[in-house]
């Protein structure tokens, strides 16, 4: 009698593992923003930062970039992005080094290096502004799809995630998003994913 | 099953009690490695089978006795297992009702529990798993006429079970308070409070009954042939387990993906 | 004199008024030692928390002071307990702890009559002030609560009788001595009077306003009354989980030699698949009531969508039983209807296995229509759909039940008496309440009929088809069983034809207005409607139903004593219970019956249904 329970109970067990096991192999971890399938080279994004240093978006390779387009006398969309940023920075804990968010200006008549790092450091100290030329500006603008009207007030508000192998990867709702999402699709691509 | 020698059916009890423990274990680790709810759930299923078939002898109710006299004790016993067993369907949809509000109220995400929340509930877990396995004992012992081991059994059962009710009182219900989850903070908090409140309620008039149970045992009430009490005090106390097999992941397993 | 004061019943009443008033004490006590508010700021003296936790410890009081958990304490301090207890001889024993299922089931069906009665009256009192627009001698708040009081009050009076029903008639139709378990069924009944009492006591605690479903997030904030409603509802749920349990287990276990699936009455397949639904589903009205009681008193967010709970959750636990329990309600009924057509037409029931399947068929069915209740709460729209049709689904076996009695009466010899009548009237209004289904179970009818009085006008249809006609056949029927008496035929016939048009005038007037634009659970309406005269005839109808039930209870009492003298088989039955002298002896039958041929063979030359052995007779 004993001997039929082990022997089915091992086989059941050996089972489930087994689906344990495949589906470990197999696994795939899923991300919570919406995905780029399959995941595109980030189009290159060349302006001046708010420490007034040139910046290229191909020189953050091994970062995860959080890219927003924004402004400083923003009332709402952008402000609520930041702050989550910010409480996914601090969740994030040492990870955060290996993050890098950046704020485009849509608003560039305003928008100086020195007005961008006061409002920009006010949430976390590494988060960074770019601005430029218009050109230049309009540029980055059409490599996102990001469209910018009424001087720079009404803008696209998604987040764009970018991997530190350089590709685009997410696109998440800046004002909407959960600060866990955040952390959590940050750690899995901080992984390789 | 009934005529198999007393080491033999203890030792069956030795090695469902295994399985259990081993299927927990990869239930966790299905929870941190993969988070398949499907797995979890079959799993689940697994567990209460091997409780429902070997530990609450589920197949006693297929009742061949339609010829023994009505009034004889053995007749009387098969009804009163009918009735037990139909108390308990009646009780799990109080269960059913709660599991279907946590994830109509929750959906598939985790609740909000401290960090400790995940250690507590492996120790309770194990604990109530245990006492079920001191029970079997202690009811196989008692269908073998050998009351010292009744009593042993049944006594670990009770401390055990008084062990898990003080896990979830005294320490995860202040653990999860001090992280924020009160029952009236929010719907996860509530749907915290009232399954394990629930389910506790239910540990603690199990172990009343079995108090009872020991009681009238230890005074020798119950023999080999005639102890229903014990069986019935049995049954309940692994429904309880049953219960807790499908409470655990629910509360504390399912969305805790690592 | 004596002997009513020291029964269990008032015994347990002032038990449980002393435990009401201790256990307030008792809470208060502790929330002074908490630091918390000890009385309430206007009102009712003591805190919410510490008048519910009084209400249920008074609840459990009543219950232990009548004895009926003795033997179960005796059990567990390890003494020797006597298998039966005998009753004392005289009426008594019914208003004590009695093991008899005969008693228990007339306990039920006098409570059952009594609680009727006083829904009877609440809705008489609410009807009055309908019966013309405008405001007459009712407050908002008063006229809800009455509405309200009417729903649940009837509910538990039917689950009663329909508990007095199976009690009195299954183990007599199966040839057992009792249920499976005397003691769990004594105890059963008496939870019921003390929920009554709570019931009834929400009339002094401010009401309640929220219709008998209580819906969150109204029934959060209504008067201190919702919440002994919900403690009521909650306690009267475990005499009908309890007794469903006992019942399964009884037919399961405790059938006479022969009986088997297919040759049991069909009453107690009817028995079979009603207390499946109760001792299950119940659970859950139950349960979403407890989590309103926790929402009020502990602030438990479950319901309340400001914490991330969901209102539309109440209804799904909610309506799981309580479209269920309607069934519960009617298939016992139209299991009596299927019972006493072959007697009375001396034919056999047409289609027995359909109909004994038929019953099992609704209660799972029962099961899986909940949310047609729900097609304007704002669930998932898509979830409308799956529930139309389930919902028309039940139409089917149903339908079954109808055919097989047309088929049954048809070239019948026809006999009328009172318990026919009620039969035939049974069948009648049932009609029109099934018929008036369907439109409710379609979304696109529903839309416009839900919250109507058509609504209110259906479901007093299938109630009294279903339920109140043969309700009142079956005490017709049975009463020479219980007391060995016969009740007045004229007086019984004078009921019939009394109730029946006035309860049709009342229901397709009802039907009319809600039609034609009369909202349901409203206290006033609009003059400019027209709806005044059709108002005061329904008005009108419910008191020639009062009138009329009154004629039935004068009939009742006096034939207990002075009823044509009725031992025999009075309907020339073929059933068991009626080959044997009435009243039934104490325990049942004094030989063992063996059955031996179909049920309803009425009319077959020589066949038999149960055969008794005379050489055996049986030993206690």
């Amino acid at each position: 009698m004993n001997r039929r329970l082990i022997s089915i109970g091992t086989a059941i067990l050996a089972v489930l593992l087994l689906a344990a096991g495949v589906l470990v192999a197999t696994r795939r971890p899923s991300l919570r923003g919406s995905v780029i399938n399959p995941p595109a080279p980030a189009a290159d994004i060349k302006l001046t930062d708010s420490n007034s240093q040139p910046f290229a978006l191909s020189a953050q390779r091994g970062k995860v970039v959080l890219l927003y387009f924004g402004y400083t006398n923003c009332p709402d969309e952008c402000p609520a992005t930041m702050a989550k940023l910010k409480l996914a920075m601090g969740t994030l804990g040492d990870l955060a080094q290996n993050v890098q968010v950046v704020m485009v200006t849509t608003d560039p008549a305003r928008d100086d290096p020195a007005q961008l790092k006061k409002w920009l450091t006010g949430f976390y100290p590494t988060f960074l502004g770019l601005t430029g030329t218009a050109d230049q500006l309009q540029q980055a603008y059409n490599a996102y799809g990001v469209v910018v009207e009424n001087g720079g007030e009404t803008h696209t508000t998604y987040l764009y995630v970018i991997d530190p192998k350089g590709n685009l990867r997410l696109t998440m709702v800046g004002p909407d998003m959960d600060p866990q999402d955040v952390v959590d699709d940050v750690q899995t691509l901080l992984k390789g994913y | 099953m009934e005529h198999a020698n007393k080491s033999d059916v203890l030792r069956q009890g030795v090695i469902v009690f295994v399985f259990l423990a081993l299927l927990t274990a990869l239930e966790f680790f299905v929870a941190v490695q993969i988070g398949a709810t499907v797995l979890l759930a079959l799993i689940a299923f697994v567990k209460v089978g091997l409780v429902m078939y070997y530990y609450m002898h589920i197949y006693r109710l297929n009742l061949q006795d339609q010829d023994l006299d009505r009034h004889s004790d053995q007749y009387k016993l098969g009804t009163s297992r009918i009735g037990l067993w139909l108390f308990l369907l009646s009780d799990a949809f109080i269960f059913g009702g709660l599991f279907v509000s946590r994830f109509n109220l929750l959906g598939l995400g985790p609740l909000p529990l401290s960090p400790d929340s995940q250690f507590i509930a492996v120790t309770i877990t194990s604990v109530l798993l245990l006492s079920s396995f001191f029970m079997n004992r202690a009811e196989v012992s008692m269908e073998h006429g050998d009351r010292r081991g009744f009593i042993v059994g049944i006594s670990l059962t009770i401390l055990l079970g008084l062990a898990f009710l003080a896990g979830v009182v005294v320490v995860e219900w202040p653990s999860a308070i001090s992280a924020g989850v009160t029952p009236s903070s929010n719907a996860a908090g509530a749907v915290f409070f009232v399954m394990t409140g629930m389910h506790a309620f239910h540990v603690l008039t199990g172990v009343i009954f079995l108090s009872i149970v020991l009681r009238n045992g230890s005074r020798g009430l119950y023999s080999a042939e005639k102890h229903w009490a014990v069986e019935s005090a049995a049954v309940y106390w692994h429904f309880v387990d049953v219960v807790w097999i499908f409470f655990y992941p629910a509360l504390y397993l399912i969305g805790k993906l690592i | 004199m004596k002997k009513i004061l020291t029964s269990a019943l008032v015994r347990g009443l002032l038990w449980q008024f002393t435990g009401w008033i201790v256990g307030a004490l008792f809470l208060t006590g502790i929330r002074v030692l908490m630091g918390l508010n000890a009385f309430a700021t206007g009102g009712y003296f003591f805190t919410e928390p510490a008048w519910v936790f009084g209400a249920l410890v008074g609840a459990l009081s009543y219950v232990g002071s009548t004895g009926a958990m003795t033997d179960w304490f005796r059990w567990a301090k390890g003494e020797e307990v006597p298998e039966h207890r005998e009753d004392p001889p005289g009426w008594e024993k019914y208003l004590n702890v009695s093991l008899d299922h005969k008693v228990i089931g007339v306990q039920y069906t006098a409570t059952a009559l009594f609680l009727l009665c006083v829904g009877g009256i609440f809705a008489l009192i609410f009807r009055t002030e309908l019966a013309h627009s405008g405001l007459q001698f009712l407050t908002l708040q008063e006229y809800n609560t009455f509405m309200s009081l009417h729903g649940i009050v009837m509910i538990v009076g039917i689950l009663l009788g329909v508990a007095g029903l199976m009690n009195y008639l299954t183990p007599m139709l199966i040839g057992a001595q009792d249920m499976a378990f005397p003691r769990l069924n004594a105890f059963s009944y008496w939870v019921a009077p003390p929920a009554a009492i709570l019931l009834l006591s929400t009339l002094v605690f401010g009401g309640f306003d929220t219709g008998w479903t209580g819906y969150p997030p109204l029934s959060e904030r209504a008067p201190l009354g919702m919440q002994m409603f919900f403690l009521g509802v909650a306690v009267a749920g475990w005499a009908s989980i309890l007794g469903g349990l006992n019942l399964l287990a009884t037919v399961l276990r405790m059938r006479a030699k022969g009986m088997t699936a297919f040759r049991m009455p069909i009453f107690v397949w009817a028995a079979i698949a009603t207390s499946l639904i109760s001792t299950t589903a119940t659970q859950l009205i139950g349960l979403s009531f407890q989590m309103v009681m926790f929402q009020r008193l502990f602030g438990m967010g479950f319901f309340d969508s400001d914490k991330g709970g969901n209102p539309i959750l109440f209804q799904h636990l909610f309506w799981f039983y309580s479209h269920p329990a309607v069934y519960v309600f009617v298939l016992p009924g139209l299991g009596i209807i299927s019972e006493l057509v072959p007697v009375f037409v001396r034919k056999p029931l047409f289609g027995y296995r359909f109909v004994a399947m038929s019953s099992l068929g609704i209660a799972l069915v029962g099961f899986l229509v909940w949310a047609h209740h729900m097609f304007v709460s704002g669930m998932n729209p898509y979830l409308r759909i799956p529930f139309m049709f389930s919902t028309l689904l039940v139409a089917v076996p149903t339908g079954v039940k109808f055919f097989s009695w047309i088929a049954t009466i048809w070239k019948g010899k026809i006999e009328m008496p009172t318990p026919m009548l009620f039969v035939v009237g049974g069948i009648v209004v049932f009609l029109l309440g099934g018929l008036s289904g369907p439109p409710n179970a379609t979304v696109a009818t529903d839309l416009h009929l839900q919250n109507t009085y058509w609504i209110v006008g259906h479901f007093h249809d299938t109630m009294f088809g279903g339920y109140i006609f043969p309700f009142f056949a079956s005490i017709y029927y049975w009463f020479p069983k219980v007391t060995g008496r016969k009740m007045d035929e004229r007086l019984g016939k004078l009921h019939f034809w009394m109730m029946t048009p006035s309860f049709l005038a009342l229901t397709l007037l009802m039907m009319r207005v809600g039609l034609l634009g009369m909202r349901r659970r409203v206290a006033d309406y609009d003059p400019a409607l027209g709806f005044d005269n059709y108002h005061l005839v329904m008005t009108i109808g419910a008191y020639l139903i009062a009138l009329s039930v009154l004629i039935f209870l004068y009939n009742l009492v006096v034939s207990i004593k002075r009823g044509e003298a009725a031992a025999g088989n009075v309907w020339n039955s073929r059933s068991p219970e009626w080959q044997v002298p009435s009243p039934m002896p104490v325990h049942n039958y004094d030989r063992p019956f063996e059955v031996i041929g179909e049920p309803y063979d009425y009319g077959l030359p020589g066949s038999v249904y149960v055969k008794f052995d005379d050489k055996k007779s049986k030993s206690h």
